[in-house]
């Protein structure tokens, strides 16, 4: 089991600003452009089925995204890896990545630690793995192969939970120290997800903060979502609450290396959020990001 | 003791809700406390959102009349509850379309048929796809882009929509009327 790893404050600077990408009407695209340094692209929403197989990106939606590199950075977030599956991941989302990484060089690129198929049947949902060392020889072999085959950093996500923990050997923080001492992998903090946590089951968040190895954390997501039945959901449907850009201050207040953070919004729920909100919250977290509170900052 | 495997393999039966067999599944104590957990149906439920959302972006057409006749989200559910997702997304759309070729519904067949045509990509196209239609399907395809009433079934004629080769086009569609009294 890894140790408390001491996370002195830092004064960072302004970290970039991006947006999740999944296809966008051109008029929205027109607009959020200049209020976005990076477009966070999630392969597995901008592919199409091809003669019967997945595996093809949609090549209107790859000149789109052609027409905003001359000013705008491209990160990569996937959705459907199943880095966790015990029998091999899904290896036509690998195809999509081979084919965007021959168009193009994200500045990295990420992925859910979670599971999304069993048996090449999908869930329909992403499950959390077990903190066990099993899992964590798994992830590592894999993590490197990715590292190996597109030169790029690779950083992984925590996801929420509403299913109960399988027996653990680590602790959340300890699981992902681990991981990221072992392959130099970077992480992404979701403040949003460790809020959900909270809310759900609990989750003791400073403590998560406070044991973890803060120096890989690369990247930041920030979202809105909703409560149902109880539980708060990952749905990202909504601007984000206040709570959320306040626990976004204290993690960039944290976080050394902290150079990205993503709004992640659904391309579901983008009509009915509708641009105006769109880009007012995309400027409201850009004001946001620059003005950490003084306490937090100096501390 | 659960191998990986076996744990993920009982999860998936838990959430499908496929009784699980095995004797050592049955009885560990981890996977007696999810299917107990008030967080399982939140997550079926969760996904079956998701399928939903998918299938929706994808055969826009279909899942629109669907909403209309009332049966959308119990026959999604259904649906892929009796059959397994594919593990690719984009497949989701071509195993819905396909599974209502049988429909009683003469004219949710007929969209169903025009959007899984519409799937095929142009350049692969062999030969004309032909989609019989009890009304006109340029007055169908419009009352449902625009959320406005449906057309009634035409009594007096057929309409036969053609995808496809012979054409200049590959993605050529037209449509002919048939008087059939
Ligand atoms: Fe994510
Ligand atoms: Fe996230």
């Amino acid at each position: 089991m890894a140790g408390t790893v001491e996370s002195t404050p830092h004064r960072v600077p302004t970290p970039a600003l991006a947006t999740t990408y999944e296809g966008m009407d051109s008029d929205l695209f027109q607009q959020v452009l200049p209020l976005v340094d990076y477009l966070e692209i999630a392969p597995d929403s901008i592919s199409r089925t091809s003669n019967g197989h997945a595996g093809a990106l949609r090549p209107e939606l790859l000149d789109q995204i052609a027409s905003a590199t001359p000013h705008t950075g491209l990160i990569v977030h996937g959705i459907g890896l199943s880095i966790g599956t015990a029998d091999g991941w899904n290896s036509s989302y690998i195809r999509l990545l081979d084919e965007f990484f021959s168009r193009f060089t994200p500045r990295w690129h990420s992925e859910h630690l979670g599971y999304t198929t069993v048996d090449g049947e999908n869930l329909d949902t992403m499950l959390s793995l077990p903190r066990t060392e099993e899992m964590l020889d798994l992830l590592c072999e894999r993590i490197r192969i990715l590292q190996e085959r597109y030169k790029v950093p690779f950083l992984v996500e925590h996801i929420i939970h509403l299913l109960p923990d399988a027996p653990a050997e680590y602790t959340p923080a300890a699981f992902l120290n681990a991981l990221t001492s072992r392959t130099g992998c970077g992480l992404i903090l979701d403040a949003y997800n460790l809020e959900c946590d909270a809310h759900n089951f609990g989750f003791d968040i400073p403590s998560f903060l406070d044991e973890l190895n803060l120096h890989p954390v690369r990247e930041m997501h920030l979202a809105g979502g909703f409560e149902h039945h109880g539980f708060q959901l990952d749905i990202h449907s909504r601007p984000t609450a206040d709570s959320t850009i306040a626990l976004a201050h204290r993690i960039l207040a944290r976080c050394p290396n902290l150079e990205v953070v993503t709004w992640e919004l659904l391309k579901e729920a983008a009509p009915a959020l509708g641009a105006s909100i769109t880009c007012a919250e995309l400027t409201r977290i850009r004001a946001e990001i620059a003005n950490i509170p003084a306490e937090l900052a100096s501390c | 003791m659960l191998t990986l495997r076996e744990q993920q393999q009982s999860l998936r039966r838990i959430l499908t809700g496929t009784p699980v067999t095995e004797a050592s599944a049955q009885t560990d104590p981890w996977l007696n406390e999810v299917m107990h957990s008030p967080g399982l149906a939140m997550t079926r439920e969760i996904a079956s959102w998701w399928l939903r959302f998918q299938v929706e972006s994808q055969c826009i057409y279909t899942s629109r009349l669907m909403k209309h006749m009332g049966c959308y989200a119990t026959y999604i559910d259904d649906h892929f509850s009796r059959n397994p997702t594919p593990p690719a997304i984009e497949e989701l759309s071509r195993h819905f379309l396909t599974s209502l070729a049988a429909h009683p519904d003469r004219l949710l067949r007929s969209v169903a048929a025009f959007e899984l045509e519409c799937l095929v990509p142009s350049a692969t196209r062999q030969n004309p796809a032909l989609i019989l239609w009890d009304r006109d399907p340029n007055h169908v395809l419009t009352a449902l882009t625009q959320g406005t009433e449906l057309p009634k079934s035409d009594r007096c004629a057929r309409y036969i929509l053609t995808i496809g080769p012979p054409s200049d086009s590959p993605r050529h569609v037209s449509c002919t009327s048939v008087c059939h009294r």
